[in-house]
């Protein structure tokens, strides 16, 4: 899955690059086998169910930042688009994190932003993440809220298929502009993995 | 031949295996002849890590082929060495 993830979001990256010339940083994260084993365990245990892979979708995650607010409507737009249906996969979730976002979805973590849930149909332990539910259409004509201040992240989860079973991955799309670290906190002490991180992996020596 | 104002994948593997992550080694695309390899290299490196049964994450960015290089050891030397820096 990752060579696919990477060339999309290399894809969607360099696209947004040629249009706006602003810098567009991509960073993809995968955990190993061992951690992601771990993690399945710590899930069945905890729901006391069989889980699988399809229930740890941040197992491999995908992060593209921009440098405002409007630059991540128009690649929120761009990740829509690529992702609504066909060969690279479909949407499950939408978990909107921008000022001022509001729709038919529940409320995201914190009250901030909007959770989006996308039709299922996607076989069995399929599920969005938290153990959210599906419920209903993502709206036509998103657009994140930009307005003031706080969390600037939009978090999808893709459903694709390889080699014939349902995988999930996680776009993380940010703006630099506005305080998108809040938004990366509180995801991280709720979670598992960690989305990829602006900055680069702090050096350290060898074993 | 990679030209300055393209774009390359630097992959960096995080062990998790004692706690808190630690850089270990780096598989640059500029070190290899072609993307092809050096994704081999990373799906060795992979391999490598899931046989050694360590917890950790592979970060991959997408870097300026200008960008300064890290001065982690390199996932040959890694290899190489034992998981020991070469002096």
């Amino acid at each position: 899955m990752q060579p696919v993830v990477e060339r999309d979001v290399s894809l969607i990256a360099a696209e947004l690059r040629r249009e706006s010339g602003g810098p567009v940083d991509v960073s993809v994260r995968a955990v190993t086998a061992e951690s992601l084993a771990e993690r399945v365990a710590q899930i069945g245990h905890r729901e006391g169910r069989s889980a699988s892979g399809t229930d740890v979708p941040d197992a491999l995650g995908a992060r593209i930042t921009v440098g405002d607010a409007g630059r991540l409507a128009t690649l929120v737009d761009r990740v829509r688009q690529r992702y609504a249906g066909g060969p690279s996969g479909r949407i499950l979730e939408i978990d909107d994190r921008t000022p001022g976002a509001r729709g038919p979805g529940e409320q995201g973590p914190g009250g901030a932003g909007v959770r989006e849930n996308t039709p299922a149909g996607y076989g069995p332990g399929a599920r969005g993440p938290g153990g959210a539910g599906v419920r209903e259409n993502a709206p036509a004509g998103y657009r994140p809220g930009a307005q003031g201040s706080g969390a600037h992240d939009v978090r999808i989860t893709v459903g694709t298929e390889s080699s014939g079973r349902p995988y999930a991955f996680t776009l993380w799309l940010a703006a630099r502009e506005g305080g998108s670290d809040s938004g990366r906190g509180a995801e991280r002490s709720g979670r598992t993995a960690a989305p990829p991180e602006d900055r680069p992996p702090a050096p350290g020596g060898p074993a | 031949m990679i030209e300055v104002d393209e774009f390359v994948f630097v992959r960096t593997f995080l062990d998790e295996t004692d706690g808190d992550a630690r850089a270990l080694f780096v598989i640059d695309e500029r070190d290899y002849p072609d993307p092809g390899a050096a994704w081999d290299a990373y799906l060795e490196a992979g391999e490598e890590m899931d046989r050694m049964r360590r917890r950790g994450v592979f970060d991959s960015r997408e870097l300026p082929a200008g960008s300064p290089r890290t001065d982690l050891p390199t996932w040959r030397e890694y290899a190489a060495y034992g998981g020991r820096r070469p002096r």
